[in-house]
């Protein structure tokens, strides 16, 4: 094995399960999250001399999944999944109706958003990348980053709000 | 409703989108991503080359000057290089140099004649065996060499990047008139090989000459000097030959074509790209040397034959 492919392996294996809960997150459903983190690396490994020398490696691979996502939110006329339940996984616990029907509310929420919106949540809270890092991988400012949040948790709010009153 | 930093709602979503996206284990294959790699940069060169042709490229007919390239030379007997030699120094004038320095003997030509001597030459490239020695510039780079038949405008290419040596056969033809590509490569690296097939979208008119060829076709060449903006940029020796330069203004940076003298072939092509520094793309150079061959048998069957080396294993294309 080359001297890349060993460095390029070494990196994939760290960045690609959180690629992957990202993408999923980005279009809610697995196979599709499989597909794009999947493209997403075969680009990477095109442009690895390149991505190699960034700041942040991680940063600009997200980017390249962002872009992947954009692509394939156009092509599929911006669908959305609905009524979907959990695929491939179980709690590790118990767990109560409520919390469940909540998480698939927030799911669907996350999945109305519009993509940059959305993108914008999954860095920050699921990534817990800082507004400066978000800014970055989107390649928008840090204004953009908190307007986009914060009509993206304004929008989650009030859907929240709803699901929880029909409880 | 205002979610502060690190306030109880935040700290709910980050574990809430936590347990939404945690389950599904995703365990990433090197050896795939390599080979889809390695197609998809083949696959985009081809493409992109397709889209500039259109259905004029395709009706004309003939591959031309290679954008990519395999080589092939490795089974090349020495009755072909000196072939190729010969077939090299033709019209080759006042070869001082092989540097390629800028300089030679300038002479007064316009663009509009050096175009029509162009044009007029690409009229007779199915007389020879085309192999383009191409170089790429900057992340991923690559070395490859691409020999092409125009007659059938099957390739044998021979691909150099940084994990090894591979070796691909491509062929085009129609079924029920929609645009098939096969792919066979045979990858050193593992010792493997594989056989790939894919279909355009929907049917086309005219002939697949040169359809999905990583070449750029003769309609191709033909289209860049009609689209205009040309200038003459200078005289320099190039593999012993006295060529010409024509630059022009491309996308996002140039295009530069180098055609001998004498015969008014191409010799060189130069495409630069330079990407916008902020995405995830890359700057690319693409300098392509073309070689122009006479059409032995030996050339012919290492163009137009699969030959897989003893000892590999045939798998899946990757998916």
């Amino acid at each position: 094995m080359s001297d890349r492919d060993e460095e390029f392996g070494a990196f994939i294996r760290s960045c690609a399960p959180p690629l992957h809960q990202a993408a999923y997150l980005l279009c809610g459903d697995w196979h599709l999250a499989h597909d794009l983190v999947q493209d997403t690396l075969v680009k990477a490994y095109q442009h690895w001399p390149r991505i190699r020398r960034a700041d942040s490696p991680d940063a600009y691979v997200r980017a390249i999944l962002l872009n992947e996502a954009r692509g394939r939110w156009r092509r599929r006329g911006r669908t959305v999944p609905v009524a979907r339940f959990p695929e491939g996984r179980e709690p590790a616990v118990p767990d109560q109706t409520d919390e469940i029907t909540r998480r698939d509310g927030l799911l669907q929420a996350l999945l109305a958003l519009p993509l940059r919106q959305r993108a914008t949540i999954i860095l920050r809270y699921l990534e817990g990348m800082s507004e400066r890092e978000t800014a970055a991988a989107l390649g928008c400012s840090e204004g953009t980053v908190k307007s986009q949040s914060a009509r993206a948790l304004g929008t989650l709010r009030t859907f929240l709000d709803r699901t929880e009153s029909t409880l | 409703m205002n979610f502060p930093t690190s306030s109880p709602e935040e700290t709910q979503l980050s574990d809430d989108l936590r347990q939404l996206a945690a389950g599904e284990a995703f365990t990433p294959d090197l050896a795939v991503i390599r080979q889809r790699a390695r197609q998809r940069r083949r696959r985009g060169l081809a493409l992109r080359g397709t889209a500039v042709a259109g259905v004029a490229a395709l009706a004309a007919g003939g591959v031309f000057v290679g954008v990519h390239g395999p080589g092939g030379t490795a089974g090349r007997t020495a009755a072909d290089k000196t072939a190729a030699s010969r077939v090299g120094a033709v019209g080759a004038r006042g070869a001082a140099s092989s540097t390629g320095a800028t300089g030679g003997a300038p002479t007064a030509v316009t663009v509009a004649y050096v175009t029509a001597r162009v044009k007029s030459a690409l009229g007779n490239v199915d007389k020879y065996i085309v192999q383009d020695d191409q170089v790429q510039t900057g992340p991923g780079g690559n070395s490859d060499v691409i020999v092409t038949d125009p007659r059938t405008s099957n390739a044998y290419e021979v691909l150099h990047d940084s994990s090894g040596e591979s070796l691909a056969w491509l062929s085009t033809y129609l079924v029920n008139r929609a645009l098939t590509w096969k792919d066979v490569e045979a990858d050193y690296s593992t010792h493997t090989w594989f056989v790939d097939v894919f279909h355009a979208a929907g049917p086309i008119q005219g002939s697949t000459a040169g359809a999905t060829s990583t070449v750029m076709t003769p309609a191709e060449i033909k289209g860049l000097l009609d689209a205009g903006r040309l200038t003459i940029i200078g005289h320099k020796v190039i593999d012993g030959h006295s060529t010409i330069g024509l630059r022009q203004p491309w996308a996002r940076g140039y295009r530069e074509l180098w055609v001998d003298s004498t015969t008014f072939l191409p010799v060189r092509l130069i495409t630069a790209d330079f990407a916008d520094q902020k995405g995830p793309l890359q700057n690319v150079m693409l300098i392509d040397n073309e070689t122009w061959l006479p059409r032995t048998q030996s050339l012919l069957d290492e163009v137009n034959r699969v030959h897989i080396p003893a000892g590999f294993t045939q798998v899946a294309p990757p998916q």
